[in-house]
């Protein structure tokens, strides 16, 4: 069976004042139908500039290379009338921050249903019936009075909440959600994975979940990619990428966060220094100048992604009995 | 000793902060909250957005008028600034803010802006250190960890856990005993959140700093403080050890808290989320304002507001389920324990 979203090679260059510059580098992925796929990293690691790709949506002058599709057709190819069908349909995004996305100006009713009857071809009264069920599933009290309001008498949570149903209008195959949870209360949080994993259960949708947060990802992602300075350094079946991190850069992030009981004054794990610029990345492995493993050869060529069965790391040092003698050489 | 000396670094009394609006009903923001922070000691305040902690930090440091209730700094206290300079006593209770790029001034080189947050504290005669203004702001810049070149850089050529660590060298320069610290890691990625945590830890233990750690991150705020505050709705339900709060959480409310945290532990549990909204604070519910969310409520939370009680050593829960200077439970086993009765 064929992946519902698939990348092979994807790199995305962006214009800076000293040139072009790659900040994504060949990122391969496939998320099935039905699956939460997560994609983790820190700022500026190119997570969420892969997805913008896809959507058409890069910065003025970004160009994308090699292949993506979507349920076998290709999208980097696509026309413009063609990618405009598949986003908002099809394949639809949610942003951090709900205040950007949403628009103050238009009630919630307008803005989720213009979405439905453009591209669902639904009459007014199905719109609104819709949109008013859509406000249930997302769990936004009082939907008729809601439909009426503006973005700004919701809280953050609730704001966040109506993006969601906003982007699930149209029943989507894929939901891409970029840091959906990142502005939240924890409490929050909690109810808008139940829902994403809901929706999954329940309707089959694949969502592709962007986030640093581990803890988030842990708890829905099936499979998990890492990305370091604009390339993936790691990926496999979220339970042995969380419970046997491979790549010296995911144990680290593992390690920097809270552990649950241990008190106060217990000293945090951090990784020694800032992340690589992806704008301009160190020589070999972007890691090694924060690597406590960091051998010699990690400075010259950029590590390949190594696989043990089907977790795959990008590193020479914990993947040595993998690698082949001209990488660790 | 003088009284000055054995006093608490800061001292909130029944602060009461109401925001008044036109056409609507007052806002409450914070109704009614008494904290004490000891020197050197490190004081959590948590909740989720909307619950007052913001505005009690701001309240602290001088930045909203309370309608009621003391603040004391060092024995002395408080009044709220005016357009006059603050009396430079009181410049030693220093904020940061949550977003360090609108903090700092993107147009003057770091090494301008310590060197002016320096040049104020020693204006009013408090010696701020010996030697020159630039050996001060070096000094300064490496009690953060960062090299002395930073100086010459703009705000812009940092990352965001290294603008963090300028905002938090400016708010040294003051040579303070308290800094409150709103949401000072949630704009940062994990691994410069623990280099911060680290740094707050270790800047307090070696200056003697108070710090009052405002965030909706309890995971991370239970490693760094002494003490957990927990705030709902414009009052403290909980005041707890941080070593005591992970394994007995005595609020419902807290123990809501933790279960929401999602465990980065690859078995893929749905933390729990807990019901409804947080109600308008310009209509708080009758009683306890936590009952129409808590899940062990019974009759007298909806009608009577529980005040602060001690529990256990050293910990305040505002809760029905607990007796007065009984030790420390579950709610669930309280609540469960007062079925069968």
């Amino acid at each position: 069976m064929s992946a519902l979203l698939e990348l092979q090679g994807l790199s995305i260059r962006l214009p800076t004042p000293a040139g072009s510059r790659a900040v994504v580098h060949e990122v391969d992925l496939a998320v099935e139908a039905g699956q939460i796929y997560g994609i983790a990293g820190e700022s500026g690691s190119g997570k969420t500039m892969t997805m913008l790709s896809l959507l058409g949506l890069l910065p003025r002058g970004g160009t994308v290379h090699g292949r993506a599709s979507f349920a076998g057709r290709d999208i980097l190819s696509a026309d413009k009338k063609a990618r405009q069908a598949l986003r908002g349909r099809d394949l639809s995004m949610v942003f951090q921050d709900p205040m950007t996305s949403l628009h103050p100006m238009l009630t919630v009713g307008k803005q989720l249903t213009e979405h439905a009857r453009k591209h669902l071809g639904l009459s007014k009264g199905e719109a609104a019936a819709r949109a008013a069920q859509m406000l249930e599933d997302v769990r936004i009290p009082d939907g008729e009075a809601a439909l009426r309001a503006y973005p700004h008498e919701f809280s953050g949570g609730m704001r966040q909440r109506i993006a969601i149903a906003i982007a699930l209008m149209c029943e989507p195959q894929i939901l891409i959600a970029d840091e959906p949870t990142t502005a939240l209360d924890v409490t929050v949080q909690a109810g808008i994975l139940a829902l994403l994993d809901r929706l999954r259960r329940e309707k089959g949708m694949a969502v592709v979940l962007i986030t640093h947060d581990l803890g988030v990802m842990s708890s829905i992602a099936e499979r998990i990619s890492v990305m370091y300075a604009g390339r993936v350094i790691e990926s496999g079946d979220a339970r042995d990428v969380l419970k046997q991190p491979s790549h010296p850069y995911t144990r680290g992030l593992l390690g920097s966060l809270p552990q649950p009981g241990l008190g106060a004054g217990t000293e945090l794990r951090s990784i020694p220094g800032v992340p690589a610029s992806p704008l301009d990345p160190p020589r070999g492995c972007a890691f090694h100048p924060r690597c406590a493993l960091a051998v010699d050869a990690c400075k010259e060529g950029v590590p390949p992604l190594l696989r043990r069965g089907d977790h795959a790391a990008a590193c020479i040092v914990t993947m040595r009995d993998v690698a082949s003698e001209e990488v660790v050489a | 000793m003088s009284a000055v000396a054995t006093a608490p670094a800061l001292e909130v009394t029944d602060v009461e902060v109401v925001y008044e609006r036109r056409d609507r009903d007052p806002v409450r923001a914070v109704a009614g909250v008494s904290l004490t922070v000891g020197r050197g000691q490190i004081v959590g305040l948590v909740g989720e957005s909307g619950c007052g902690k913001s505005t009690l930090a701001k309240a602290i440091v001088g930045l909203e008028r309370p309608r009621s209730g003391r603040i004391v700094f060092e024995g002395r206290e408080l009044s709220p600034l005016t357009r006059r300079a603050r009396p430079i006593e009181e410049t030693r209770l220093q904020m940061v803010f949550q977003n360090p790029f609108s903090s700092l001034n993107p147009r003057r080189r770091i090494g301008a802006q310590l060197a002016e947050a320096l040049q104020m504290a020693w204006s009013g005669s408090r010696a701020g250190g010996t030697g020159s203004l630039r050996e001060r702001v070096t000094e300064l810049l490496s009690l953060v960890g960062l090299p002395a070149n930073a100086a010459d850089r703009f705000a812009h050529q940092f990352s965001g856990g290294q603008r963090q660590r300028i905002a938090i060298a400016r708010a040294l320069a003051a040579d303070p005993t308290v800094i409150v610290l709103d949401e000072p890691l949630s704009s940062l990625d994990a691994s410069a959140q623990a280099q911060i945590a680290n740094l707050l830890v270790r800047l307090s233990r070696e200056l003697d700093l108070a710090l009052v750690l405002i965030s909706h991150d309890l995971a991370i705020v239970q490693h760094i403080v002494d003490e957990v505050a927990v705030m709902y709705l414009g009052k403290l339900v909980e005041q707890v050890p941080s070593g005591e709060l992970w394994e007995l959480p005595a609020h419902p409310y807290t123990e809501a808290l933790i279960g929401a945290i999602p465990r980065a532990d690859g078995e893929r549990t749905l933390p729990v989320a807990l019901a409804g909204e947080v109600p308008d604070p310009s209509a708080p519910p009758s009683g306890c304002r936590f009952h129409p969310r808590c899940p062990y409520a019974f009759d007298r939370c909806r009608v009577d507001e529980p005040e602060q009680i001690a529990i256990g050593r050293g910990r305040e829960v505002a809760c029905w389920l607990h007796e007065p200077g009984a030790e420390p439970k579950r709610p669930g086993e309280l609540a469960a324990a007062r079925a069968d009765a």
